[in-house]
């Protein structure tokens, strides 16, 4: 006769994570609406195919109905298909600046972290200076320099982003830098490069991908701002804050198509990002994880 | 125009701008344009008016007051009919300075932009010495508010105190050009009490000297202003040195807009109004009327309120609610045009005096663009990609507030020839096409256009273009109103169907006028080979002088043609007043630019107000003559 205790299951901090987060009602409905914009924008100009390069302007600010679903714009382009063309550049944009940012902000915060002294006061006190300086002013700045390309304006907003990212990782590598596993790698002979690739980075990442969500909504507001100021992507290229700072221009004329649309793209997008940060910093950190 | 006179016409043109481009909508709007099969059609696309004036109705009666919109951002304000370029504007000139003080010769005759006799305060010059001697005859009866008749040495008091002015710096005055107007003058004399002699350096054109030189002259009261100072003695202002003294004093006192109601210095007028009042915080003005003046019509209209506005909503606003009783409407409210009728007031508008167009640059070597543009044939495929009628009939463009418009004078101009209603380069793509591929070029829909037969034989691409070559232009856009986008996004989009690649970008107006600019930034010449930003505003003789010669300062895109010289130079130098015909059916055909309809500018006014027609066709040109109007 044995006397052993049945097998305890052990659940990984991954799988409680995923478990947390299918618990979230919205951040399951955000990850729906991500995909949803997602299909839509990429998807959908392959099923609803409309000319977005040659203007029609005899059929200028059309009202929704009959050939155009919600209607044309001022240079006669069908809304529909302009708010997929535009949300493929907000969206490429949103993602392409947030993981710029989110990776100069992590390789920035964790050296800071793991060197500590002098070297990362120094490097921080110039986070601190940088973020002292308003963020739209310098990215106006910037863009007024370069053309505006999908790629121009994604190094622009994510070279100015990665301060709040540097930060974050920076508190978190702090934290990680007087465990147990850092001090064993380090007597072991590991190389700092080494910790921060192995050891630091990976065991950051939970913060690094919350913060990537947040990145990506603030990004694509970023550029919205700057299309609605004026600085965003020229003929043909269009993105949804210029497609909404010209439907202003015509607000009086009453062409609400040219706002509304695409102004509930931007909103839900925006949102659906946060509502994912939110759950996945809820599912990650185990203090705040559902039990 | 030239030099400074084209920097002044780049301001106007940014403050006209702003003003006029409204627009009728067929839909909302109700006034231009029809329908035919559910599309827009050019109804009124090209129409030189907007509406139609009202009838002279009523019986006129005295008294009242009107209360006007300003414009937003008219000010700052400044009394001496001498501004500096800083102070310079339509609105300063001509809705409050020639309201109190009336020029030597007055123009425009209602829409027509040409000197009107019956306002000027002398008859028209007369020509001597082969157009060396210019003899000025005042008209009689004119005099000032107190009473002591407008003299010759009021002339010449204006044209000393606009030497001293420039004399101590060259900014002290918007119109001025250097070589022209008062440099052209050796001297002016007072012959008599009532004529005025004038003799110049060089011989001038008598149409282009009065119209474009003379119209600038304001006799101003010596006998009252002739002083140092508030109390000190009329001094001889024929001495520099006394000018001077003069010049610092007036223009102090024109700086200080809290004295400008009080101080007895500018109540001394002969226009058919005075300053009432002046608000230095918010800039509104009062005017009230000249019961000692001496023109055709003395004033009905007791009181003139001008009230200032922050922005053209709440002007809009303000309009349809009734508290105003003119103002001008924008392009964002042209669609609610039906609701200002609707509140009784009649609206009507025309194109200001100027051309609109997309300027070339002939010195902007990146690619090749200079040698691409410098070949007609090139211009002249661009401008058939303009679609000058679809461009007024679109509601996201003019949306039918515009004429048609292809030269540098405008229909209404007396010196417009026959043909400047014919567009000479019509919008068609095909013709584009014909006229590519007979020089040598490969035409690639949507692709890239190649030059194939490099040369400069009749058939091949021009000199300087080498086999291969694309076309790639850029084209930068005011960045507001939106219209510019439209524009050049439309011009584009045609290009790009002939293989030509434009690419677009937004600038503000003073990054454009400053840095996209040949003589005042050339070294930034090779950044951009087109520009577009709302146009210039022209004199009343329209001769580009300055602007489209070979040395012209103002010459923006560095054009230049040895036969616009030589008919420019006619127009200015010539005997024949009607030279500038030929010049602008020649700018008209060669291109200089590429033209752009121009927009109308609307106004709106309660239908209690009535006059003349005249008296309200002038303003779409900002010119008030509200002594003719008068409430029913």
């Amino acid at each position: 006769m044995t006397d052993t205790a049945p097998p305890q299951q052990v659940t990984s901090g991954w799988r409680l994570a995923v478990r947390s987060f299918a618990q979230n009602r919205l951040a399951v409905a955000g990850v729906g609406i991500i995909v949803l914009l997602i299909l839509f924008c990429f998807a959908g100009p392959l099923l609803y195919v409309t000319e977005q390069v040659a203007v029609d302007p005899v059929n200028s600010l059309l009202p929704p109905g009959g050939d155009y679903p919600l209607g044309t714009d001022a240079q006669g382009f069908d809304v529909l298909g302009r708010i997929m063309r535009g949300g493929q550049a907000s969206l490429q944009i949103g993602l392409f600046a947030a993981l710029i940012a989110t990776a100069i902000g992590t390789l920035y915060g964790t050296i800071a972290g793991l060197i500590g002294g002098v070297v990362d006061g120094i490097m921080m006190r110039l986070v601190d200076t940088l973020l002292s300086i308003p963020f739209l002013f310098i990215v106006l700045i910037a863009a007024t320099q370069f053309s505006s390309t999908v790629l121009s304006l994604s190094l622009i907003l994510g070279a100015f982003s990665w301060l709040g990212p540097a930060r974050l990782v920076r508190a978190e590598v702090l934290s990680l830098r007087s465990r147990g596993f850092v001090a064993a790698a380090t007597v072991m002979g590991a190389t700092k490069p080494r910790i921060i690739v192995r050891h630091l980075i990976p065991n950051a990442l939970g913060v690094v991908i919350v913060n990537i969500t947040f990145q990506v909504a603030d990004a694509i507001i970023a550029v919205s701002l700057l299309g609605f100021l004026g600085f965003g992507l020229n003929y043909p290229d269009v993105e949804w804050g210029t497609q909404l700072s010209d439907g202003v221009s015509h607000l009086f004329e009453g062409a609400w198509w040219l706002i509304y649309p695409v102004g509930g793209c931007l909103v839900l997008v925006v949102m659906a990002f946060n509502f994912v940060g939110d759950a996945l910093r809820d599912s990650i950190d185990v203090r705040l994880r559902r039990r | 125009m030239s030099g400074a006179r084209t920097r002044r016409a780049l301001a106007a043109a940014a403050l006209a701008t702003l003003l006029p481009l409204a627009a009728c909508s067929g839909g909302s709007g109700g006034d231009g344009g029809t329908r035919t099969g559910g599309t827009k059609t050019a109804g009124t696309a090209g129409a030189q008016t907007f509406g139609e004036l009202p009838a002279q109705s009523g019986t006129p009666k005295d008294g009242g007051t009107v209360d006007i919109a300003q414009q937003p951002g008219a000010g700052p304000y400044y009394m001496l009919p001498i501004v500096p370029g800083a102070f310079n504007s339509a609105y300063v000139t001509y809705q409050f300075q020639r309201l109190m003080y009336r020029p030597l010769y007055w123009f425009p005759e209602g829409a027509s932009p040409k000197v009107n006799p019956a306002l000027s305060l002398a008859e028209p010059p007369e020509f001597a010495d082969g157009n060396k001697t210019v003899t000025i005859r005042l008209k009689p009866g004119y005099t000032w508010s107190d009473g002591s008749p407008v003299e010759a040495g009021d002339v010449v008091f204006f044209i000393n105190l606009l030497k001293a002015a420039l004399k101590k710096n060259a900014s002290n005055w918007g119109g001025y050009t250097p070589g022209q107007f008062p440099d052209n003058v050796t001297s002016a004399t007072a012959t008599s009490a009532s004529t005025v002699t004038l003799k110049l350096k060089d011989a001038y054109n008598p149409e282009w000297f009065t119209a474009d030189e003379l119209t600038y002259v304001v006799p101003l009261p010596a006998k009252k202003w002739a002083r140092a100072s508030a109390d000190g003695p009329i001094l001889d202002h024929g001495s520099p040195k006394n000018a001077e003294a003069i010049y610092t004093y007036l223009d102090k006192a024109s700086r200080d807009p809290a004295s400008f109601a009080t101080d007895p210095l500018w109540q001394t007028v002969n226009g058919p109004y005075r300053l009432s009042g002046f608000d230095v915080t918010t800039n509104f003005y009062s005017m009230a009327a000249n019961e000692a003046y001496t023109g055709p019509q003395k004033p009905r209209i007791k009181t003139l309120n001008f009230r200032p506005f922050t922005s053209e909503t709440a002007k809009f606003n303000q309009l349809v609610s009734g508290n105003l009783t003119m103002a001008t409407v924008d392009q964002t409210h042209v669609s609610q045009v039906r609701q200002l009728k609707a509140a009784g007031y009649h609206v009507y508008g025309a194109p200001r005096l100027g051309f609109n167009f997309i300027m070339l640059n002939f010195k902007d070597t990146t690619d090749n663009v200079d040698k691409i543009l410098g070949q007609l044939y090139v211009r002249q495929a661009l401008q058939h990609l303009i679609d000058q009628p679809g461009y007024i009939a679109s509601k996201g463009m003019y949306n039918g507030a515009a004429a048609e418009s292809y030269g540098t004078a405008p229909a209404s101009s007396p010196y417009a020839p026959g043909s400047g209603a014919t567009a000479p380069y019509p919008y068609d793509p095909a013709a584009a096409r014909k006229l590519l591929e007979e020089h040598g070029w490969k035409v690639v829909p949507g692709g890239a256009t190649t030059c194939e037969r490099p040369g400069t034989g009749p058939a091949e691409c021009g000199a300087g273009i080498p086999q291969g070559q694309t076309i790639k232009l850029n084209l930068f856009y005011r960045s507001e109103p939106q219209l510019h986008s439209a524009v050049s996004t439309a011009f584009a989009s045609e290009a790009r169907k002939l293989g030509i690649a434009i690419s677009v970008a937004p600038k503000t107006f003073s990054f454009l006028i400053q840095n996209y600019n040949v003589p005042a930034a050339p070294s930034k010449a090779g950044e951009w080979a087109m520009s577009t930003w709302g146009g210039f505003s022209t004199t009343p003789y329209p001769t580009m002088t300055g602007t489209f010669d070979s040395k012209g300062s103002g010459n923006v895109g560095a054009y230049s043609d040895p036969k616009a010289d030589e008919l420019i130079r006619a127009s200015v130098h010539g005997d024949d007043r009607e030279a500038v015909q030929a010049e602008i059916e020649h700018l008209s055909k060669d291109l200089p630019v590429l033209w752009l309809p121009t927009a109308h500018t609307i106004w709106a006014w309660k239908d209690t107000l009535s006059g003349p027609q005249e008296a309200f066709a002038n303003l779409p040109s900002s010119v008030l003559t509200p002594e003719y109007w008068y409430l029913k």
